[in-house]
């Protein structure tokens, strides 16, 4: 790759040399000659310039560069001194480990360290000082984890750390972090990785709070995958907890560090002392008790990560070490679903299961839990071709399973789209209440709507939360090009109903996110431009009966039953099956004549379409589809008695 | 207020591909202290300022499940596409609520020379957003005597020499090292402009 060979002359100008030199990706020492003839030979120094950039390239690098006006901190990053200035406050074992470097000839190095090039300081772990340094034989940024003098006095500890070293190492796997080399024969036993530019997981964790599911998923997935790896070569990593997941900066890749190493010097020191270095809320129940440790205990504390991921929070909490240890071996943490409701129901089943206090119930492998994790990740990003996996469908309580079996095992396809819109708080929308007089329907007779919604042809169906506009605020329930539509009004007596409408969008999201519903965003602007409101959509796949489960589910979870204001509906279109006859409409009639065709008995209730509704003879309401003519009737459903449209509406 | 719900899960669930993902990534951290220094320009309070950068990220988030992949446009420039329209408005406007996204913002949008110069201003923005982060990245992978006979020489306009002397480096390394960061750097930068 690069031109280390010692084949060009010493002496003399060699372009070509020259240009190998600036497209290598790292340099070696061998190089001084060349630097050496750089030294006296300066028509080679403007090749070089020439070739490493225009006048113009270098001219881009020096403007560029200078920090100006309303440069924020951290694009002054690049300029500042963040290498060597680390404050005096160091923690002791920091301090113990670079008193014992020798001194480096760089007046901003910290020391050396073999051949090593101490630049600053990353971190301090359990059992030692983790440090960043340069590589010189290759000019690389490299981590290099430092035991702790206090522990390499320690003969036992010294030899444990490089056998474990030298097992990690073996581990190849994107996401373990690769050692390059490990030392135990020194003063100071030492391992050196690859540096990794981003931050921990606990960072993100701090920052951030609980992660999206997705990201839950696919960090999990990664993590459980390395596990898988190293768990093949027979080690155990101890140590599984957010602080010893690495995230790379600008790459999706998640790096377990720390590899069998952070409590390897010593199991005991945990339970005789108490207190160790580091957090034990991520410990598993054996560790906890000082039991004997195998690759199910990193699956336990795997779960413990995941639940912190889900909720922001680890799963056992306590003021001391001890208090967290005991709470580890006896209690069940809170449900994650009571932390964070939006998590789904799965997620949760497969967290409490990898958490189980009896190893022989949690998970058979790591291998096992990637292959969950990767699947659950590619329904949650996919759903209409990734069912969730059975195994985790199986171990939800016996009501939910049965509908989601449903739902993602139906044969005929039928698209649901739900869809939330929800306006941005401006007072002038919320003054108007609804003034089309319509007729509320109870809660409890939602079943027999939702089986005339279904019979709609159209692939899909909308529910939508919010209709924006001065005069409607309701959420519907709609098949996407029309059909039977349900309303339900958001609107309060008094002046609360925004703050009804936001009850609405929390518990339709809970609904929808309990079923796992995937879901889209788009927003809604008003003619100025401005943007009026978000709509979310919702799809799952299954059978029409499926689907009118689900929207059953999401209607009773979004609405109580029992909140007789929240329980009203109305009830819009006609099933959207029907079309036109070319020439021909629908006979409008006024509403005595309409009533009295209804009392007839030859008509069916059809639907409702705007402001009017819609009776169907029965003859013709068993072909299938139907063509509107003028033996279809209508009329304005404003100025019905509410009684009459009521015992229309119950006589399809 | 009504607050929306997790919509990072909702978006994140959208942008699919690696790619993509990565792109977005990028994307934010370039354009918010772009969107920030623009808007410090034109009077704004530090955090208006930061709430404006704030915004129009979450307005161009929001227009994000309207690229259609078969469109043959790639993602990265459909996006910036879509900000350059939501920033001009917002800066030009100066008004941090209500900003247009999106193509359809393209009718409402008049191209008046106060917008244009937004946009030009945004390119140029991004580009030494672009050459900050490269300078970052590349900082930290060369040794701190490498980066300190580029900075010294080129961003503080010394001499070559006198960046010798005070390193204590011969002349050759001075030259090697800053002509190396220099190549290094515009890979870098060709690298986030996502034309690699």
């Amino acid at each position: 790759m690069n031109s280390s060979e010692k084949d060009s002359p010493a002496a003399g100008c060699d372009l070509q040399r020259i240009r190998d030199f600036l497209n290598s990706d790292h340099y070696h020492l061998q190089e001084s000659d060349l630097l050496a003839h750089l030294d006296v030979c300066s028509s080679c120094r403007d090749s070089l310039e020439a070739f490493a950039g225009e006048p113009k390239h270098w001219d881009q690098a020096s403007k560029l560069l200078q920090t100006q006006e309303f440069d924020q901190a951290s694009n002054a990053d690049f300029s500042a001194a963040t290498n060597s200035g680390e404050d005096a406050t160091q923690p002791v074992a920091v301090k113990e480990v670079l008193d014992l470097l020798v001194p480096s000839e760089y007046p901003n190095h910290l020391g050396r360290l073999g051949a090593y090039e101490v630049t600053g300081v990353v971190g301090v772990g359990g059992m030692g000082v983790v440090l960043k340094a340069i590589d010189p034989s290759l000019d690389r940024v490299v981590a290099v984890k430092v035991m702790s003098p206090r522990l390499s006095h320690n003969e036992n500890a010294r030899k444990r750390f490089a056998r474990e070293a030298k097992a990690a190492a073996a581990v190849l796997h994107p996401n373990v972090i690769p050692i390059h080399s490990v030392s135990s024969g020194s003063t100071l036993p030492f391992l050196v990785m690859s540096y990794i530019r981003g931050g921990s997981l606990q960072k993100r964790l701090d920052q951030d709070g609980p992660l999206p599911l997705v990201e839950v998923l696919r960090i999990g997935s990664q993590i459980a995958s390395g596990l898988a790896a190293a768990h093949e070569q027979g080690l155990v990593h101890r140590d599984i907890k957010p602080e010893n997941i690495l995230l790379e900066e600008g790459v999706e890749r998640v790096t377990i560090t720390d590899f069998g190493l952070a409590r390897s010097v010593d199991d005991n020191t945990i339970t005789q002392m108490g207190s160790i270095a580091g957090t034990p809320q991520y410990m598993s129940p054996e560790q906890a008790r000082g039991e004997q440790l195998d690759q199910q205990s990193d699956l336990f504390s795997l779960g413990s990560l995941l639940y912190a991921l889900c909720t922001g929070r680890p799963p056992f909490r306590d003021d001391t070490s001890y208090g967290v240890m005991r709470k580890i071996i006896d209690e069940v943490p809170a449900p994650i679903r009571k932390l964070s409701p939006e998590t789904p129901v799965w997620m949760a089943a497969l967290v409490e299961q990898l958490m189980a206090k009896r190893k022989e119930d949690r998970f058979a492998s790591a291998k096992e839990v990637h292959a969950l994790l990767d699947a659950c990740l590619s329904h949650v990003q996919q759903p209409s071709s990734n069912p969730i996996p059975s195994k985790l469908v199986n171990n939800q309580p016996s009501n939910t399973k049965k509908k989601l079996m449903k739902v993602f095992i139906g044969i005929g396809l039928l698209l649901l789209a739900m869809s939330a819109t929800f306006i941005q708080l401006r007072s002038n929308y919320f003054n108007s209440k609804l003034t089309e007089n319509q007729v509320l329907h109870r809660l409890s007779e939602v079943d027999g709507y939702i089986d005339l919604m279904m019979q709609s042809r159209y692939e899909g169906v909308f529910l939508n939360l919010g209709s924006i506009g001065k005069d409607n605020n309701y959420l519907s329930l709609k098949p996407i090009e029309g059909g039977v539509e349900l309303r339900f009004p958001a609107y309060d007596t008094d002046d609360f109903w925004n703050k009804r409408q936001a009850k609405y969008v929390d518990r339709l999201m809970a609904a929808a996110n309990s079923l796992a519903l995937p879901s889209s965003e788009k927003s809604e602007l008003e003619n100025d431009g401005s943007v009026r409101g978000i709509n979310y959509e919702y799809r799952v796949i299954g059978d029409p009966e499926a689907v009118a489960h689900t929207i059953k589910r999401v209607i009773t979870e979004t609405f109580q039953m029992d909140e007789t204001a929240e329980c009203d509906f109305t009830f819009n279109n006609m099933p959207g099956s029907y079309s036109t006859r070319a020439g021909q409409k629908p006979r409008e009639l006024s509403n005595e004549d309409f009533v009295r065709e209804f009392a007839s008995g030859n008509y069916l209730y059809m639907g409702e379409q705007k402001a009017s509704v819609f009776l169907i003879p029965k003859d013709m309401a068993v072909e299938k589809p139907v063509t509107l003519d003028s033996k279809i009737l209508y009329t304005d459903v404003r100025t019905l008695d509410p009684e009459d449209v009521k015992r229309i509406r119950s006589s399809k | 207020m009504t607050e929306f719900p997790d919509t990072q899960s909702l978006l994140l669930a959208n942008i699919q591909s690696l790619e993509n993902r990565e792109a977005w990534a990028e994307f934010v951290q370039i354009y918010r202290p772009v969107v920030y220094r623009m808007a410090r320009r034109r009077g704004m309070q530090d955090a208006d300022a930061q709430d404006l950068s704030q915004d129009v990220l979450v307005r161009v988030s929001k227009a994000i499940d309207r690229w259609e992949p078969q469109s043959g446009i790639r993602f990265r420039h459909w996006l910036r596409k879509i900000a350059s329209n939501a920033i001009a408005t917002a800066v030009t406007k100066s008004k941090p609520r209500g900003i247009v996204v999106g193509l359809e913002a393209d009718h409402i949008l008049a191209e008046t020379p106060e917008v244009s110069a937004a946009r030009s201003e945004l390119d140029a923005e991004c580009f030494r957003e672009r050459y900050l982060r490269a300078a970052t990245i590349v900082k930290v992978d060369v040794s701190p005597v490498t980066w300190a006979a580029f900075e010294q020489t080129v961003v503080q306009g010394r001499s070559c020499e006198e960046a010798a002397e005070s390193l204590g480096k011969s002349l050759g390394t001075i030259y090697a090292a800053r002509s190396r960061i220099l190549k290094r750097l515009q890979i870098e930068v060709q690298r986030l402009e996502g034309d690699a």
